[in-house]
């Protein structure tokens, strides 16, 4: 059973619509408003308020939407990374998923590019290819005979 | 027709990320109202209400691509930028939290008297001015977020940047206020 005090606090969270009041204790709410005379009260003094905020007017704001409309406006310049990636990935309609997934693969992309392009100054005679020289060196100079099984 | 609003509004703010003036007019067009309105009653002053309202919408042509439209609709997301620019007003002018002078909303109110024609909702209208413009700032963001502009407990919490829990809190303790001022000029009166 809900008391006038939930009611109220309910009411003062909710306001006065009851398509607004949680779904649990509207019907609570609705039977004790009917039943209960005090209750019925409140209700409608929440219903006045709230009807006058809702009513409430503004102020003439005397050609202020021409103003707003009409004022100067910059050019609309994006910053260089979204001019970057305007490019590389032209925005489109549904791509608001996709993009970022891109993008965030971008680097990934540049990273095997120049991995690719570039031996980031390692001189590979003197490194990888040297050393697979010397092996082969060292395999044909290798002497043999001494494994050889005498018949 | 939420929803087909969403749906134009998500065109025009393409357009304006392709630098569409016609589209930037558009929005301005459908939003502008709501946007003043919501700022006057953060600031209680019409001329910072309509410095905030061109801000905001400077920033939706400067920053359009930063919405994400499956995150939030177009007028929680512009909500939220004035929240923002008036938070920050408010600070620099040492006036947050305190409660606003009443007078500030003066000139709303005799417009607003001008406008109504039944005696004593001018009445309430006017008692309501003055116990909005009493509640601290925070609640009566609140209050105009989900009373006036429509917006759900979620909606208003993001905009504000609070939890729902302390947005529901805050509503409770504006809502109480306000009922107890106006009891008081009813019994008064």
């Amino acid at each position: 059973m809900m008391t006038l005090t939930e009611f109220t606090q309910l009411l003062e969270i909710h306001g006065a619509d009851s398509g607004n009041w949680p779904s649990a204790q509207r019907q609570a709410m609705l039977s004790l408003a009917r039943d209960n005379s005090e209750a019925g009260d409140i209700l409608s003094e929440f219903q006045r308020i709230d009807g006058l905020l809702a009513t409430m007017e503004a102020p003439k704001f005397a050609g202020l939407g021409a103003r707003i409309a009409d004022q100067n406006l910059p050019q609309r310049q994006a910053g260089l990374m979204d001019r970057l990636l305007n490019w590389l990935l032209p925005l489109e309609a549904g791509s608001s998923l996709w993009r970022p997934a891109l993008a965030a693969c971008l680097p990934l992309f540049v990273g095997v590019i120049v991995g690719n392009f570039s031996n980031f100054a390692m001189d590979q005679s003197s490194q990888a290819t040297q050393y697979w020289e010397d092996e082969l060196a060292m395999i044909s100079l290798a002497d043999y005979s001494a494994n050889r099984v005498e018949l | 027709m939420a929803d087909d609003n969403g749906t134009q509004d998500e065109q025009w703010m393409e357009a304006v990320c392709r630098g569409d003036r016609r589209a930037y007019r558009a929005l301005v067009d459908r939003h502008w109202k709501a946007i003043s309105h919501y700022a006057f009653r953060l600031l209680g002053d019409v001329s910072e209400a309509e410095d905030i309202s061109q801000e905001t919408f400077l920033r939706l042509w400067k920053q359009a691509e930063k919405w994400q439209p499956g995150k939030a609709r177009l007028s929680t997301w512009l909500h939220r930028i004035t929240h923002n620019l008036c938070i920050d007003h408010l600070r620099k002018h040492s006036r947050m939290q305190a409660e606003a002078d009443p007078g500030q909303f003066a000139e709303a109110e005799t417009i607003d008297r001008r406008d109504h024609e039944d005696e004593s909702r001018k009445e309430l209208a006017g008692q309501l001015q003055q116990a909005l413009a009493a509640l601290p700032e925070s609640q009566r963001s609140a209050l105009m977020l989900c009373s006036h502009s429509g917006f759900s407990n979620q909606e208003a919490a993001a905009i504000m940047g609070i939890s729902v829990k302390a947005l529901e809190s805050t509503l409770a303790r504006a809502r109480r206020n306000l009922r107890s001022s106006l009891s008081t000029e009813d019994s008064a009166a």
